[in-house]
């Protein structure tokens, strides 16, 4: 920017505005007489006449605007080039958050903006270093864990169990004691026992549904050796097959062909086990007509959305995320925890046109040990 | 016909198809009736109170008072109450207590009608009336029991989470100590409880209900 200091500017503009005058004065006198040897005389004499004064004024007003029309357009390029170096800031921030750690600003000058980039870029290379190490932790653990699933699934079997104590075999108990009343006045009272038929019809199917839904809860799908994509897509056809409810797969990998490296483990489970549990929950909670799982791969990012056009849920308004610190209960805590150990996010949401969408990023840092077929 | 006086009996239960069935069941017995229905245990006492029946039928889970509650405060209440648990849990977790407040017998819903009038008419007798299933469970849970106060809270702070499925990290991580401290818990737990892995651990601690609450 400008860097010239006032008394520069002074004697420049003095002297630009003796020629000028001069200048000036021969073409007024120049053009009104023609003779060019005197035109020159003449307009110095102008000039010392008196013309200087008038001149002066006029030169003034015009060096005022002059310099006004620069200033403004100073200020407006200046503004114009803070904010689009602001917006910068501002969208490196936005797609940080939204998982492209390995996005950087770039930004010159030693300005604090530049410095404000500089620090960024420096937050994020550090986001990602961590998200790497959180990474591979999670893999490093996976042997480990193998104890931790088996004790897991034992509490998840705990779990149906109780359920099945509770809604199944509640159930089944009165219908065996209406049964049994029913039978005990067949030959006494046809009539009372016939009149107990509708009722133990409807709690027969009610206590079908039942079994149904923890049918749902019994997770025989695992990962497995299959890669995401495939048991995803194994996923909602055996679901939707069970349930009647339509459910849609897309994915999509929008990496070069060449940068298509397999993701790691870690992720691959933890994306299996949050779309089976968001899938679960839009077939139990939701009554849903359709619901979508869609996967997509970008080059530093890994996007999981499951979708529904269910009733909402209820505790939230539309278009609120459920925050993390709102989720109390275990399968809406599971899954953004679930996330968060891989350095990503998941947040559960009312769509606006209706329905839940759980949406999960986790970022992508290197790759893992499976080969993705399309 | 009446060659006794009839039996009143109170039922409380949350599921209504339960309370249903057994209304219909007892409602073809001369010498039975159903004076009240209570869905959970706070309505059962008020009921109680109000009807005195001879026997009250008590589901034990039931919200928002559950039915252990409901059977501690009606032995306060009156100390000769009938009290009959009619549930579907067979476990140590939850006889044990039941048996311990003083429950006049342990029914599960898997009985036949003819024990559960039995079991009725027993108790108008004096009688008490005990699954056999649910004692075993409780006399097996007593023995198990035993081996959880062979751990110091540090261990049982660390079993949990085991039976959470955290890893050595994670556990060393919540609990503020070093992965070999919880190195050490683990293989003191192992060597008290007798069992050769964590895993192991983690099954008995779940299977006997330790961390239920
Ligand atoms: N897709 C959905 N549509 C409507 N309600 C939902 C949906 N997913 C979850 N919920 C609500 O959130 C609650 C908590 O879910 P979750 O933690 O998975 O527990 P659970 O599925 O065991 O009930 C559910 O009981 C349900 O009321
Ligand atoms: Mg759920």
């Amino acid at each position: 920017m400008s860097d010239r200091t006032p008394s520069h500017w002074l004697l420049t503009s003095h002297a630009l505005a003796a020629g000028a005058g001069v200048a000036f004065g021969a073409l007024i006198v120049g053009i009104l007489e023609g003779d060019h040897l005197a035109f020159i005389l003449r307009a110095i004499g102008w000039w010392h006449a008196g013309g200087a004064v008038v001149f002066a004024v006029l030169f003034v007003i015009l060096c005022f605007l002059a310099l006004l029309v620069t200033v403004v357009w100073i200020a407006f390029r200046g503004t114009a080039e803070f904010r689009s170096r602001l917006s910068k800031l501002a969208d490196a921030s936005s797609l940080f958050a939204a998982g492209s750690l390995q996005y950087r600003i770039e930004m010159s000058g030693d300005d604090d903006l530049a410095l404000t980039a500089n620090r960024l870029n420096a937050m994020a290379q550090k986001l990602q270093e961590q998200v790497r190490a959180l990474q591979d932790a999670a893999d490093d653990n996976l042997a480990l864990r193998q104890d931790a699933v088996v004790a897991a699934t034992i509490q998840e079997r705990a779990r149906v169990q109780r359920e099945l104590h509770d809604r199944v075999s509640q159930d089944l108990f009165g219908l065996a004691m209406l049964c049994t009343a029913a039978d005990a006045q067949r030959t006494a009272n046809p009539e009372a026992a016939l009149s107990l038929l509708p009722e133990l019809r409807e709690l027969a199917s009610r206590t079908q549904a039942a079994m149904r839904s923890l049918l749902l809860e019994l997770r025989p799908q695992q990962l497995g050796d299959r890669d995401l994509a495939a048991a995803l897509r194994t996923l909602t056809t055996e679901l939707s097959a069970r349930t009647g409810v339509v459910m849609s797969y897309e994915f999509r990998d929008d990496r070069l062909d060449a940068a298509r490296t397999p993701l790691a483990q870690s992720v691959e489970d933890a994306l299996f086990l949050i779309a089976q549990e968001a899938s679960i929950n839009a077939l139990k909670h939701a009554h849903a007509h359709a619901i979508g799982v869609e996967l997509y791969i970008e080059s530093h990012r890994v996007v999981l959305r499951i979708y529904d056009d269910g009733k909402g849920m209820s505790a939230f308004g539309d278009g609120d995320a459920f925050t993390d610190t709102a989720m109390t209960s275990v399968g809406l805590q599971s899954m953004s925890e679930r996330a968060q150990l891989l350095g990503g996010t998941c947040v559960i949401s009312n769509r606006t046109d209706g329905g839940v969408q759980v949406l999960t990023v986790i970022p992508i840092v290197r790759g893992g040990g499976r080969v993705y077929g399309q | 016909m009446a060659n006794k006086e009839v039996i009143t009996i109170l039922l409380a239960d949350d599921h209504q198809v339960v309370r249903r069935g057994l209304r219909a069941l007892l409602s073809l017995e001369n010498d039975i009736a159903v004076i009240g229905e209570a869905s959970d245990g706070a309505e059962a006492v008020d009921l109680y109170k109000d009807q005195h029946p001879d026997v009250v039928l008590l589901d034990l889970q039931m919200k928002p008072v559950d039915g252990l509650t409901a059977l501690r405060q009606l032995r306060a209440l009156d100390p000769n109450a009938r009290i009959l648990i009619l549930t579907s849990f067979v476990d140590a977790a939850h006889v044990t207590p039941a048996m311990d407040s003083g429950a006049t017998g342990y029914l599960l819903k898997t009985a036949e009608p003819a024990e559960l009038l039995a079991a009725i008419r027993r108790a108008v007798d004096g009688g008490v009336t005990y699954d056999p299933d649910a004692m075993r469970a409780m006399m097996d849970g007593r023995r198990e029991h035993a081996k959880m106060d062979l751990l110091t809270q540090r261990e049982l702070d660390v079993l949990r989470m085991i039976a959470k499925g955290r890893s050595n990290q994670e556990i060393a991580d919540a609990l503020f100590i070093g992965q070999k401290t919880v190195k050490t818990h683990v293989s003191n737990i192992l060597s008290k409880l007798q069992v050769s892995d964590r895993t192991q651990a983690a099954v008995y601690a779940l299977k006997n209900g330790w961390f239920e609450n």
